[in-house]
This record gives C-alpha cells, structure tokens and sequence, in this order.
C-alpha cells in the first residue's frame, strides 16, 4: 500500500476506519511508516484542538432581542384585530 | 395553548401547533434550540458579531417557513440546515474559487514514484490534543479555518465538532454522503496545513 492511498483513507473516518477489520493493510502501512504516523497523529491533533475551542452560551441580551423581532413579525402577520372603525363624532 | 401545556408538549405535537398558529408553541419550540442554534453558529462564524446576526436570521427564517416543515426530515436536521443557509448567505461574497483550487490539490500530495512521500511529515509532538489553549494558538486556529471556503468549513464543524454522521451531515448541507467525505478530507489537510508551521515550531504552542 502506498502513502497516497493510506492519505486518502484515514482522512476519512480518523479512528473508525483504521481500526475496523477491512482496514488491516493500513495498520500494517502505519506500523511501518513514520511520515503516515506523523500526519495521522497532527489531524487528530488539529481536530482535538478545534473540539477543545470553547464555545460561549448565548447571552441574555440577544435571547430578548430576538424575541422582541419575533413578536413584531407575528403581529405584523395578524390581520388587525376588528377591522372596525371608531365611529366618527 | 397554555405555556405549562406547552412545556411538556412532544416534540411533532408542539410543532404541529406551532405551525397552527399558536404563539406560545413557537416560542417554547425556540427557546428548546437556540442554545443550540446559537453555539452552531458561533462554531461556524467564530466570532460573537456574526454569530448573532446568523442567530437572529435563522428563527426568523424558522417563523416565515415553519409551515413548509414536513417532517420528512428530523426537526434538527431542517433547523441546521437553516443555520448554514444564513452562515452562506453572509460569505456568498467572498471569492472562493483560488481557495478551491488549493483545497482540491491536498487530494494528491507531492509523492516519489514509489509512493511515498516526497517532503517529511514534521511530527506534532510538543503539543498535545488536550493542550492549553493560549491566545496566541487560539488567534493560529481562528485564522487557520477563517480561510476555510464556507461550505467546507460547514461540514467539518459539522461531522468533527458537532460530531453528526456523515449520512445527518449530507442531509442538512444538500450535498452527497461521497461529497460529504470528499469537503471533509479536504477542510481538515487544509487546516493541517495552515497550523502546521506554527505546531512545529519549537515552542509547539505552549504557553
């Protein structure tokens, strides 16, 4: 197996794929190759890094904020509520 | 509908009402998913600003086409794909297509006639996955995926943060499973690429 084809298939799945039975040809090709192991181990590396990114909750101000911008699209939607005018004096 | 009654509502029944009209099942079907509406969006935009911006579009894209949910698909999956809808809309101006270029030729490595590769693999050693993030690699990882094509920054926050399938993540960006995988490939060579001079620096990042 060659360096291009072990590339191609652990881009895919990262763990599941190299462990999984069918996979065997690339453990064997990893055992055996410092340059797969090393650029293996960095993708793992750079997706850990990415997950590990935290994420901030939302903020109170814009959970307002949006429910003030729905209320006013739902009563722009409602048709006006009688209709009727006030009778003129 | 009362809001205790909505509270307690399944899911399809509390839609279902929501599409009837009835307000407080559209709030209470909100306020279940905009905690996370909103940290997909900051995933994919990485910046406070833009995040609430793709919030906001989102719901009120939810209101104005709720009535078209047909529950084919799972809610979650219809909801995603609005939020990626507004994250494109927001880069549909930046140019992509030298960037596409360069993601494709990640697909075929420089290799010797024997298949190896040509240049070495620098090894990542210094610096773990559960590795501090400082200010400095966390600025190196902002830039590295702000220079991500939209559309293949979607998918890989999709499948390796937001950890979906590939068949969920096909589903909600409209493309194939293959297409899927293909995005997927390329995003995380590239943000490879990007970190890699800095990851092999002699410091590896730490603070």
């Amino acid at each position: 197996m060659k360096c291009t084809e072990v590339y191609t298939r652990i881009c895919e799945d990262l763990d599941q794929d190299i462990t999984s039975p069918e996979c065997r040809m690339i453990r064997e090709h990893l055992a055996s190759c410092s340059d797969c192991q090393a650029y293996l181990d960095s993708l793992k590396k750079t997706v850990g890094l990415y997950r590990a990114v935290p994420t901030p909750r939302l903020p109170r101000t814009i959970h307002t904020r949006l429910f003030k911008v729905l209320a006013a699209l739902e009563s722009e939607r409602r048709p006006s509520s009688t209709g009727r005018r006030r009778p003129s004096r | 509908m009362k809001t205790s009654e909505v509270r307690s509502l399944a899911e399809d029944r509390l839609i279902a009402a929501a599409q009837e009209g009835d307000r407080r099942a559209f709030s209470e079907l909100v306020r279940r998913y905009e905690e996370t509406v909103y940290r997909f969006a900051f995933k994919l935009c990485r910046e406070r600003e833009k995040a609430e911006e793709t919030f906001q579009d989102t719901f009120i894209n939810v209101f104005r086409k709720l009535r078209s949910f047909d529950g084919r698909s799972k809610f979650s999956t219809w909801l995603y794909a609005i939020v990626t809808n507004s994250c494109l809309m927001r880069h549909r101006r930046r140019k992509v297509v030298e960037l596409e270029e360069s993601l494709e030729a990640l697909d075929s490595p420089e290799t010797s006639p024997d298949g190896r590769f040509v240049r070495e693999v620098a090894r990542w050693d210094q610096t773990p996955a559960d590795a501090v993030l400082t200010d400095e690699l966390r600025a190196h990882l902002d830039a590295a995926i702000e220079k991500l094509p939209a559309e293949y920054r979607i998918v890989f926050v999709l499948r390796d943060i937001e950890g979906k399938s590939t068949e969920e993540t096909a589903a909600i960006t409209g493309i194939s499973q293959e297409a899927a995988k293909s995005r997927l490939r390329r995003a995380r060579a590239f943000l490879r690429e990007q970190l890699d001079p800095y990851m092999r620096s002699s410091d590896g990042g730490r603070p």
